[in-house]
């Protein structure tokens, strides 16, 4: 059937996307406002961690693996996404967020993950199942939860036995990276959180990983024309300073959490 | 009959059986007889009907017409007469594919249910299939009324009338159906004095400014196809003008004053959308801060209190 016009491949309308590309927000939120994220932690007792949020479930289970020939005193961290549609959907999620995220390889809580230096280092394997397709940013928000959330047992370094007399190690101080996702709609506009009718009329989307000291420590991006570096250098310092924001718009409760918390959540279902 | 009385009011499940009829030879109904009514359906065998239930819901009945009225509060159940605002799917063999709730089968608005630009009157071509698109595409939003239901479920809509069309240049926000009541009236063309909303029967909710009355002619009612130009022109008027960073943001009040309403679950009638909009401005509530679980439980504690 021939046509005059070119087809819109979008979901959206032309007039909504045009709506979108002004200032203040269809929610009324500004460019570096979050929305607010429910987050509910050791939700499987079988993982050595977990957490679970509106869209998806995440869980974490160490294995002792050798370590990488380079580094022989870091963890390995390995992210698997998957959900009920098709595996390419997840695919890209799956890239991105595993060169994004990454353990820290300094300080006492990334020693906490060597059992023995060169020869034994525990490997956090991290699933994430989506109910619905989701940001990175809000995936990573979850991988750090349910990092945080991983007790390990401590091993032997001679015989890879369980030491019942010391406590077991819990990562609740390891912070992985979080991710903030940056759209550009216009030369002037670039927003954080964005919504699905946000992202559909972007020319580009810069994906940027902070760590816990607040430093750039993993980028990415995708754009259909030349970003420049004051774009780039924009995005950086957007998201530097909307960190404590982002942290400030995460609600964690554990699973035994009281009767506010729970009808906080059920709303935000 | 005293069966189907004890039934009356009661909840129950797909695969139910409601009623029983038998069917006799002559073409006299028999004491026990009944009409189909929506979410059943009907197994006949050689000696009897039976009256089955479709959906999870209440069992209705007016004198022999049996419903079930579902409970399930993603459910749209069509009726004629409805307003909807819905989304095209496809275009395609002289109809469009309209979808009305998410998950569900689409809506079918044919070619000959909408007026065509310019409000002519004439026998679609087969040129006026080939430049549907021009009309509406994929993705646009439009209004317009339920026309018929059939007997397996499929919905045709018609935009027969100035007051439907295609939306543009404001915002959509989708609720779950059972919160819109039916009501004489679901398009308000001064809503709070500023604002056009359509309350779709199927949960989704379309507003935009007021549409400017400045080209008003003194005799609006000459006819219709008059009455269709001057719609079309002030719509292609405000198409066209961007909004005021004001106009946003008290869109964007209203647009969270529904949110609000949905995060609660509660019933979404202008009555409670404006009652949440006055109080939201009057406790001077900032909009990012508004659909917060706390101040969303806050604004609309009026309208749940029974």
């Amino acid at each position: 059937m021939a046509s005059s016009t070119s087809r819109n491949s979008n979901q959206f309308s032309r007039s909504e996307q045009s709506f979108v590309a002004a200032e203040p927000r269809l929610d009324g939120r500004n460019r570096d406002d979050f929305r607010l994220l429910q987050l509910t932690e050791g939700c499987l007792p079988q993982s050595h961690g977990s957490c679970r949020w509106k869209n998806g479930i995440c869980s974490v289970k160490a294995s002792i693996v050798q370590p990488a020939a380079r580094f022989p005193t870091r963890g390995v961290l390995t992210i698997h996404v998957d959900g009920h549609l098709m595996r390419s959907q997840y695919d890209s999620l799956q890239t991105k967020l595993q060169q994004l995220i990454s353990l820290p390889n300094y300080g006492d809580e990334a020693e906490n993950l060597v059992i023995q230096e060169g020869a034994y280092v525990w490997q956090l394997n991290v699933d994430v199942w989506l109910l619905q397709l989701d940001t990175v940013d809000a995936i990573s928000l979850a991988i750090r939860s349910a990092v945080q959330n991983t007790v390990l047992p401590r091993i032997h370094a001679e015989d890879l036995s369980i030491d019942t007399a010391l406590p077991p190690i819990s990562l609740a101080k390891l912070y992985t990276p979080i991710v903030f996702t940056i759209t550009c709609i216009s030369a002037s506009l670039i927003l954080l959180d964005a919504t699905e009718l946000e992202m559909s009329n972007c020319w580009a989307r810069v994906h940027i990983a902070l760590d816990e000291q607040v430093q750039v420590c993993g980028m990415r991006w995708s754009s259909t024309a030349t970003l420049s570096t004051q774009t780039i250098a924009d995005c950086i310092q957007l998201a530097v300073q909307a960190y404590s924001k982002r942290l400030a718009s995460i609600v964690v409760s554990t699973t035994t959490s009281d009767a506010l918390s729970m009808a906080g959540s059920i709303i935000l279902q | 009959m005293s069966e189907v009385d004890s039934l009356k009011h009661q909840l129950v499940v797909p695969g139910q059986v409601i009623a029983v009829a038998s069917v006799t030879e002559g073409a006299e109904e028999s004491d026990d007889s009944f009409l189909r009514g929506h979410g059943t359906y009907i197994e006949k065998t050689r000696t009897e009907q039976r009256l089955i239930a479709s959906v999870t819901g209440i069992v209705q009945r007016v004198n022999k017409l049996i419903s079930v009225e579902s409970v399930c509060s993603s459910n749209y159940d069509a009726h004629t007469g409805d307003l909807v605002v819905g989304r095209i799917a496809a275009v395609g063999g002289a109809r469009w594919s309209v979808t009305l709730i998410g998950h569900a089968r689409t809506a079918s608005l044919p070619l000959s249910g909408v007026h065509l630009p310019g409000g002519v009157q004439r026998i679609r071509t087969a040129q006026d299939a080939r430049e549907m698109r021009q009309y509406l595409e994929e993705g646009d939003i439009v209004s317009a009324e339920v026309h018929k239901v059939q007997a397996d479920g499929t919905v045709f809509l018609h935009t027969r009338s100035f007051r439907y069309g295609k939306l543009e240049n404001g915002c959509v926000i989708t609720v779950p159906p059972s919160l819109v009541p039916r009501r004489r009236n679901h398009y308000f063309d001064s809503f709070l004095d500023r604002f056009e909303v359509l309350f779709g029967c199927n949960g989704m909710i379309w507003m935009q400014r007021k549409l400017q009355t400045t080209d008003r002619t003194t005799n609006p009612v000459d006819s219709n196809q008059d009455l269709a130009e001057l719609q079309e022109r002030r719509r292609d008027e405000h198409a066209g003008l961007p909004y005021s960073p004001e106009e946003r943001k008290s869109l964007a009040r209203l647009r969270n004053s529904i949110e609000c309403l949905r995060l609660t679950h509660t019933v979404v009638t202008p009555e409670s959308v404006e009652e949440v909009f006055k109080k939201s401005v009057e406790l001077n509530i900032s909009l990012a801060d508004m659909i917060l679980p706390q101040n969303a439980i806050h604004l609309t504690a009026s309208q749940r209190a029974f």
